[in-house]
Formats: structure tokens, sequence, C-alpha cells
């Protein structure tokens, strides 16, 4: 919050009077509930979200542009303690929240932009799994279920988006650096929408270690580079990022009757790409995303055996079919280790297949949509069918489901956490 | 003899052929409202009121830019409240003609993403409105139909043109989800100030009407319009406002860059 203070206080010393200042302020009142229909039925939230979103315009050239997030999540009240996945720990982890999400300047040159604060910063062009949208880390304290934007943890940085003529069209070159490295943050463990642990042998217990995770420090600074350009009908990008793995390798030692494992934060280069075009109703569109020197999982039980890294190749092809008011938007992404050997805790080839389809009724008060992302590796899937209904301009309700099938994987883990839900929510 | 009735002929055809060219074809008609100056760029607000059977009123305000390119066309448009839709955009690059769909763009602030769309489905209806992709257009592409021209009579005190357009293909009538239209253009400003739409089936289907039309800049320019949907009863009401014509737009307004960007009334 001292970074959020001087940022604030830097706008209010512009030229201008404070009181000059167009400011606006926009958000939401929300309520999220959700009931677990399977496993131990029981809420899994009770949320009442505030959603602030101040803006001001400072000068001709700069603005501030700030968003802020919290809720008090009744369930936590509601349910009982427990010693497994309700413990006084995790209630206080999922109880309350307060973060900011972003908080920057914007300075709009007549070739360039320069945003300096808190800021998500998006890239690639899939839906739903994240390639080359690697820049903010999420918080998964629900999985991967909330909505990105409110998920990504806002980084500290400072990004130049500089555009240029070169031969008719115009290119983009964005510059960012990112002093405040962090990690995503993952769901507590033992709580329900923690990722499962290594398998181990009957009688071992499990101990998980403090790990050192980057933090605002000179030499874990992040810093990418991309190119966009409009080309003969496309939509380019070329991209590279420097920066830290958000989730961890877990490093395990092995001694009689315990596993201890320790989370291992490691940096990695990514280099990739992504395309779009339109065909007729049909949007093609696609990314790669090369992480060279990935921390991955072996399958050693002593901490030189049990981390390594390797060269991943991430690629997606997707397309969007509109007709009738109908979207319709299947997804297959691929992941393939080339150095990949049978000490590695993975396959070589994985990947996911995701469909998207959404049409609407009413003019656009009532929307249905289906989400469905299917692991062609592991055989797990996710199932997310919802439905919004707008009351008015200000009131939007929404119903849906959340259902895992298989038993492992990335969904499989979750077979247990079938869930319905319902948001209300006022804008203002 | 021959001479004197080749002399009758030719007067009779000099004197006819003012009559003749007074009565345009249906197709010269909408090439005049095509070609009516429009000026060559535009800043103008727009208000929407969506409005159901029942008299449930929802509210869109926007502003858009657009700048001509020859006979191609470039225009973005922010939606500005409600609070829920705000910063929204889209951007279009309108190419002239059929042989190149146009290219779009949508930011959506809940992603944070500009996404391409595809242009090709112009029947598709916009933002929950009664107007189609093809409606938002100033004017429908004239190789799209066959135009005729089925009248002329007076409408709301003025007189008007009556131009029948029929989409050329099945394919056509599918895409753009009419089978038939009728527009009622001004004759003295090559604007239209009534369109009535029949569904594929031919049923009659909607109906636009410009009203409160005034000079601009010297622009002829409706600051009211209404799209009225007969089957469903739903009607959407739009009102311009602001207009500021030949600014002198700068290209870059049309990018990718401003759709990130937002429209920040400065």
């Amino acid at each position: 919050m001292n970074k959020l203070a001087i940022l604030i206080s830097a706008a209010l010393l512009f030229p201008a009077a404070a009181g000059a200042f167009e400011w606006t302020m926009h958000g939401s009142l929300k309520n999220e509930t959700a009931y677990f229909i399977s496993g131990d039925k029981r809420l899994d939230k009770m949320q009442n979200r505030l959603e602030l979103k101040p803006e001001a315009i400072l000068s001709d050239r700069w603005e501030f542009r700030g968003r802020v997030l919290g809720w008090y999540d009744a369930a936590m009240q509601i349910e009982h303690t427990n010693n497994t996945d309700l413990t006084v720990g995790i209630k206080k982890h999922y109880r309350s929240y307060i973060k900011s999400k972003e908080a920057y300047l914007l300075y709009g040159g007549d070739d360039f932009d320069f945003r300096i604060g808190q800021q998500q910063i998006i890239w690639g062009k899939t839906d739903g799994l994240r390639m080359l949208d690697i820049v903010n880390p999420l918080d998964m304290r629900e999985f991967i279920l909330d909505d990105f934007l409110d998920s990504r943890i806002g980084l500290w940085s400072a990004r130049l988006n500089w555009y240029a003529n070169i031969g008719g069209s115009e290119h983009e070159f964005e510059f960012i650096v990112i002093p405040d490295a962090r990690s995503a943050d993952l769901a507590p463990n033992g709580s329900r929408w923690a990722f499962a642990l290594p398998p181990v042998p009957a009688g071992t217990r499990i101990a998980i270690q403090a790990s050192n995770k980057p933090g605002w420090k000179a030499a874990d600074t992040e810093a990418g580079v991309a190119w966009r350009a409009n080309m003969s009908g496309w939509d380019l990008s070329l991209n590279w990022f420097y920066g830290w793995k958000d989730t961890p390798s877990m490093q395990k030692n092995m001694i009689p009757g315990l596993l201890i494992l320790t989370p291992v934060y490691q940096r990695m280069n990514t280099v990739g790409g992504s395309f779009s075009n339109a065909f007729g109703a049909t949007v093609l569109r696609g990314e790669l995303a090369v992480n060279i020197g990935e921390s991955i999982n072996r399958l050693g039980l002593t901490p030189a055996t049990s981390v390594g890294k390797d060269t991943t190749l991430n690629a997606s092809l997707g397309m969007d079919y509109n007709k009738n008011n109908w979207r319709i938007s299947p997804q297959f992404f691929i992941r393939y280790l080339p150095g990949w050997d049978n000490t590695v805790a993975e396959d070589q080839a994985s990947g996911f297949f995701s469909l998207m389809v959404s049409t609407d009724y009413m003019n656009e008060k009532l929307k249905p949509e289906i989400i469905g992302l299917y692991d062609w590796a592991d055989g797990s899937w996710m199932l997310r069918p919802k439905a919004s209904y707008e009351f008015s301009d200000q009131i939007i309700a929404r119903l849906g489901m959340d259902i895992f099938g298989g038993s492992k994987g990335l969904f499989g883990q979750f077979y247990s956490n079938d869930r319905v839900y319902s948001e209300l929510e006022y804008t203002f | 003899m021959y001479k004197f009735y080749l002399t009758c002929l030719s007067l009779t055809l000099l004197i006819a052929s003012p009559v003749y060219s007074a009565e345009p074809t249906g197709l010269e008609i909408m090439q005049q409202v095509d070609a009516r100056d429009d000026g060559d760029d535009l800043i103008q607000h727009m208000k929407q009121r969506l409005i159901d059977r029942r008299g449930n009123i929802r509210e869109r305000e926007m502003v858009s830019f657009r700048k001509d390119y020859g006979r191609d066309s470039k225009s973005i448009t922010y939606f500005l409240a409600p609070s829920n839709i705000r910063d929204t955009a889209l951007l279009t690059w309108d190419y002239d003609g059929i042989a190149k769909d146009d290219d779009q763009w949508l930011y959506l602030p809940a992603l944070k993403k500009v996404r391409r769309i595809s242009s090709s489905d112009r029947g598709d209806y916009f933002m929950g409105t009664d107007f189609t992709f093809e409606d938002i257009k100033q004017t429908p592409e004239l190789e799209d139909y066959n135009w005729h021209l089925t009248g002329s009579e007076a409408l709301d005190g003025q007189q008007v043109w009556v131009v029948e357009g029929e989409p050329k293909t099945d394919d056509l009538k599918k895409n753009l989800g009419y089978s038939k239209t009728r527009y009622y253009i001004r004759k003295d400003i090559n604007m239209y100030i009534r369109v009535d739409y029949w569904d594929r089936k031919g049923k009659a289907l909607k109906n636009l009407v410009s009203e409160e039309i005034t000079q601009i800049n010297g622009v002829w320019t409706a600051m009211k319009g209404t799209m009225t949907n007969i089957q469903s009863g739903h009607r959407t009401e739009l009102s311009f406002s602001d207009h500021r014509y030949n600014t002198g737009l700068s290209d870059r307004t049309f990018s990718e860059r401003m759709l990130k960007r937002g429209y920040r009334a400065k």
C-alpha cells in the first residue's frame, strides 16, 4: 500500500491544482454465492464484494486509473471449522480480501503511451488458458474459476508502448520492466481448491517447507518486449518475456516416513508470438510460447533429481464462428517437451481441447453460455454452463455450475468440487 | 419527308429527355444517397434507449469517430455508460464494395483484450439493439441489392423517392436477414428519412424513422432515429448530439492503441 500512497501523492503533485482534476468513480457491488454439490456438500463461498474504479484526468496528457477489489465471505462464518478443509487458517485466508488490482499513471504521447504503477499486462490470443498471458501471476484461491480480471495479481511496473508507421502500417513496440516480481498465490494446503500433492507410500507423511518466492529485488526484476502489427489483414505479435514461472516445482527430499516438499521458483525465458485474422464468419487465432529453461517436476525423490529445467513448446489454435448471434469457439492446446525422458513427471505431449458456445436472447438481456475444457492427456474435464440476465442497466444476475470429471490431472483432482453458484451484481 | 420525320423525332427526344432524366433509377438514387456529403470526418455523441414491449428501458451512451478514406471509411465507437459496458469499444475499417470484408476489432474491458471479430455476418444484431451491423452503416452495400424505384410521394411534408432493395441472392437474404428493404429518400437532400424492412420470410419486420433533420457545418444530419421491431415490440431510440464535422481526425484515432486506451473526455 506504500507504493499506492506514493503513486496517489505523485498524481496530486501535478502542476494543476488538485481541485481542477476530473475524478470519476465507477464500480460494483456483488454477491457471489457457491455451494458444493459433490464431495462434502457445503457452502463454498458467500462473498459480498465491492469493486471501486477511481480515475482522474490530471492534464491533457496524464491520467490516473485504479481498481480496488475487496470482499467479506460470510460462508467462512456460517460453515463450521474443522481439521481438514476449513481450518482456522484456511477460513482466515478466505474470509476477507482487499487488494489494489491496478493503480497507474498513464501518459499519452503523440507516438507513445507510458504507464507506470500497478498494472495488468495481457498478452496472447487464447481464452481460458494462459500461454503468452504470463506476465501477471494469478490468485488461485478458486483454482482458475474466478474471472482473470479479478484473479490476476497487479504488478508494479513500467510499460512503454511506442507506435511507428513503417511501410504504411502501424507497428507497436512494447517494453515492460517489472521490479515487483511475484508468484501465483495458491490455495492454502488442505483447502478444497489446493492442488493435489504428489502420491506417497503408505505411512509416509508430507511436510511442506517455506519457499523463496521472487520479490521486489533488483535481481528478481522481470522484463519483456513485444511487437504488434496488422499486416495484410493479419494481427501479428512477437513476444519475449524474461520472468519467473508463476507456479513452483516441488523439490522432494525423502527420509524414512517423511517426504519433505520445498516449492522451488525458477526463472525462465518465454519467446513466442500470436496471430489472428477473419475469414468470413470465422476468426482464426493462435499463439506459440516457447519456455526456455522452464522449471519442471521430475520423478526423483532427492533435491537433485526431483526438479529440473527443460524447454517446453506450448501452442494453441482456436477459431470463433459467429452466426445469427451464436458464437462457437473451439480451441486446441498442446504442450510438448522435446527433451523429455522418463524421469520427467509429466507426459511428453499433453494439452487441452476447449469449446465455448454462447448466444443471447431478448436483445441481449438473457445470455446463456457453456464452456467445456478437456485434458486429453489425463482424460479429465471441466464443464461450466452459465446464464446471465440483465434486469436493468445496473443489475445483472447470473446462475451457473462448475462440474469436474476424471480422477486426476488438472481438472480431475477437483472431482469432488462440483458446485452451483449465483451472482447478483449492481454496477455504478 | 424522311428528313421531316427525323427532325420531329429528334425534337421529341430533345424535349422528352429532360423528363426522362428527372426520373432516375433506384440504383442511381441510392448512389446519390451514398455520395451525399456527410463530411470527411465526424465526431458525435449518441444515446441509445432500448425499450421492450413492456416499456422497460435500458440506456447507453456512446461517442463515435469516423473518417473517410476515399470510398472506404474507418470508425471507432466507445461505450461510455452504463458502467457494466463502459470502455467496450468497436473499431471498424469499412471497405467499399463486397470484394473485401470489413475488418473489425472489439475491446472487452472484462478481458482487457482486443478481439478480432468477423464482420461478414452483417445480419447479427449490434449490442442488443434493433440495429444489425448492416443497419449501422450509413448506406448498405449497393452491390448486394437489386434496386427499384417504386414511387414518389409526400412523407411528413417532404417529397420523397420510394426505392426498394431486394438482396440479389438467397445467401445474401440469409446473411442480411432481410428479403426486402424500402427506403424513403428526401429528394432535396438525398437522405433517407424512413426505412422499412421485411424478414427472410417476407413478413414486415421493423422500420427506421429518422427525425429532426438539420444542417450542421453544412452537412444534413438526423438528430434522432428510432428502429422499431414490429414483430417483437422492442425498439431502439437513438439521439445524437455534439456533432463536429471535418476536424481533421488523425489516422491514429482508428487503431488498436485507441481501443485499449479508451475514451476519456478532456
